[in-house]
């Protein structure tokens, strides 16, 4: 009975697992991502300071762009989080992209009051992460906060554009799991269709 | 997020705690929100399904105030945004936790009381100054890249060392969405009350559930209205966190709960800082009412532990 039990549970918890932390945000598809970006990269943090600014802590996380996927970008730049720690303050800003030292991501990149800024904050990043075969996989980012079904408006603009199949499809479930070639090949198609025809 | 070396020697002595107090809950489902933001790469296991590096997130004293901002929203009127967040803290608050000794307190040992309106609609915190624990809407811009995609977003300051919760602020995207505040939730609807109950949780330290009927579970789906009442597995995160002898269980073990003091730390005001926001003269509830307020609480709270 004990072990029946014990089973069962670890059955509950494997079927539940979810990310853990949140905010409250629709799930991104990838056409309408890549449309708010002004670049993908693969990058890898390499310095980090945070600041207080106007009573927030912000976060200035210095990348290496290792890859550019898609768009125009500098070869290193500043990308700007909110939340971090100055002194013995945190703060912290639920679903926000999170850029750790030497973890290579891939990202969508936009501008927002003159600093770059990850697309789709949290769902804009993806990490990156080598298989047991030594291959480069594209992960899509687990810890993004509560997640609503896509934006109905955004689902019914992308789907009167183009009927491309990954085009209205979370950006997360499209990329997952792909090789950094084959998530790079998708978002080229996918930048063709948001940025060339408009 | 970069710790101090202090910081660093305090979670390698704290660590092998923490993952203790975790492991022997494993029956449970829900997470606390640590100092440390998640690592992206970080995939949940059914031996580690919370992210546990660094400090679980708590409030020290019995007692947390928060404040609303006074125009609420076009959509949201101030009455029923302050209806809907008194609901929403209270389900946590009343919440019964299991005890086993029949003659003690079973209630959460935190406190949530309403401050009054604030003019002050910014997301901030003032280490050298007053603050409050603003619930703000957001009608015209919303002030985040991504407006078409969020919904609501809770902010949360606190010490590195020790997890104590020093602010938090909730921010609520009216200015793309629609959220029902009254009567029945359309199937493709926003239950303000689902999203204020969830973002509460958060506000007092919760992190998401594994469990899919939790309140504090990941996902929200529209047009439900089940995230008003917690399960019971957000009520033993909410116990474990604040449990009913009034301890705080922290990385280090139980601490003692502080007073119950309400008073934002460094005491309450509606400045944004040096720009001048000021707090609001207090039309429905002014000085007067939110004396009242606070001493209905007080005695809610005696009969609730007597």
């Amino acid at each position: 009975m004990m072990w029946r039990m014990r089973w069962r549970a670890l059955l509950i918890a494997i079927l539940l697992i979810v990310p853990a932390h949140a905010s409250v945000s629709f799930t991104v598809l990838l056409d309408a991502l890549a449309s708010e970006s002004s670049a993908a990269v693969v990058m890898t943090p390499f310095d980090q300071k945070s600041v207080w600014e106007d009573g927030r802590i912000a976060t200035y996380t210095h990348v290496r762009v290792e890859r550019v996927v898609a768009g125009t970008i500098a070869s290193d730049v500043w990308i700007k989080t909110l939340g971090g720690a100055v002194g013995d303050i945190g703060q912290m800003v639920e679903g926000e992209a999170v850029l750790r030292a030497g973890q290579t991501s891939l990202l969508f990149i936009t501008s927002y009051e003159n600093n770059l800024v990850v697309a789709g904050r949290g769902q804009g990043q993806f990490p990156i992460t080598a298989d047991g075969a030594g291959v480069k996989r594209v992960h899509k980012n687990l810890h993004v906060g509560a997640l609503l079904a896509p934006n109905p408006s955004s689902l019914a603009r992308i789907r009167a554009a183009t009927s491309h199949p990954s085009a209205a499809a979370p950006a997360g479930d499209v990329l997952d799991g792909r090789t950094v070639d084959d998530a790079a090949t998708e978002i080229a198609s996918s930048w063709t269709r948001t940025h060339v025809a408009h | 997020m970069w710790r101090t070396s202090a910081a660093l020697l305090a979670v390698g002595v704290t660590l092998t705690i923490s993952a203790s107090l975790m492991s022997a809950r494993r029956a449970e489902a829900f997470c606390r929100t640590t100092t440390s933001s998640i690592d992206p790469s970080f995939v949940a296991t059914p031996d580690h399904p919370c992210w546990d590096d660094g400090m679980p997130l708590f409030w020290k004293n019995a007692c947390v105030g928060y404040s609303i901002q006074q125009d609420a929203s076009k959509q949201v009127s101030f009455n029923d945004a302050q209806t809907s967040m008194e609901t929403a803290f209270a389900e946590w608050t009343s919440a019964t936790c299991p005890t086993a000794n029949d003659t003690a307190s079973s209630k959460a040992s935190i406190d949530v009381r309403f401050l009054g309106p604030v003019a002050c609609h910014k997301v901030q915190y003032n280490s050298g100054s007053g603050n409050s624990n603003t619930i703000m809407f957001d009608d015209g811009t919303w002030p985040h890249n991504d407006s078409n995609n969020t919904l609501g977003l809770t902010t949360v300051t606190y010490n590195i060392n020790t997890g104590e919760l020093y602010d938090a602020d909730m921010e609520l995207n009216t200015a793309q969405q629609s959220l029902t505040v009254n009567g029945d939730v359309p199937s493709d609807g926003f239950d303000l009350l689902s999203i204020v109950t969830h973002e509460s949780g958060h506000f007092l330290g919760l992190a998401h559930s594994q469990d899919t009927h939790a309140t504090m579970f990941a996902h929200y789906t529209q047009g439900a209205t089940s995230m008003r009442s917690l399960s019971a597995d957000d009520v033993q995160g909410i116990c474990s966190v604040y449990a009913p002898d009034g301890t705080r269980m922290t990385a280090t073990g139980a601490v003692p709960e502080g007073p119950c003091d309400p008073t934002p730390r460094h005491g309450y005001s509606g400045v944004c800082g040096s720009s001048g926001c000021s707090a609001a003269p207090g039309p429905t509830s002014g000085g007067f009412g939110v004396l009242a307020v606070m001493l209905g609480l007080v005695r809610r709270r005696r009969a609730g532990r007597a």
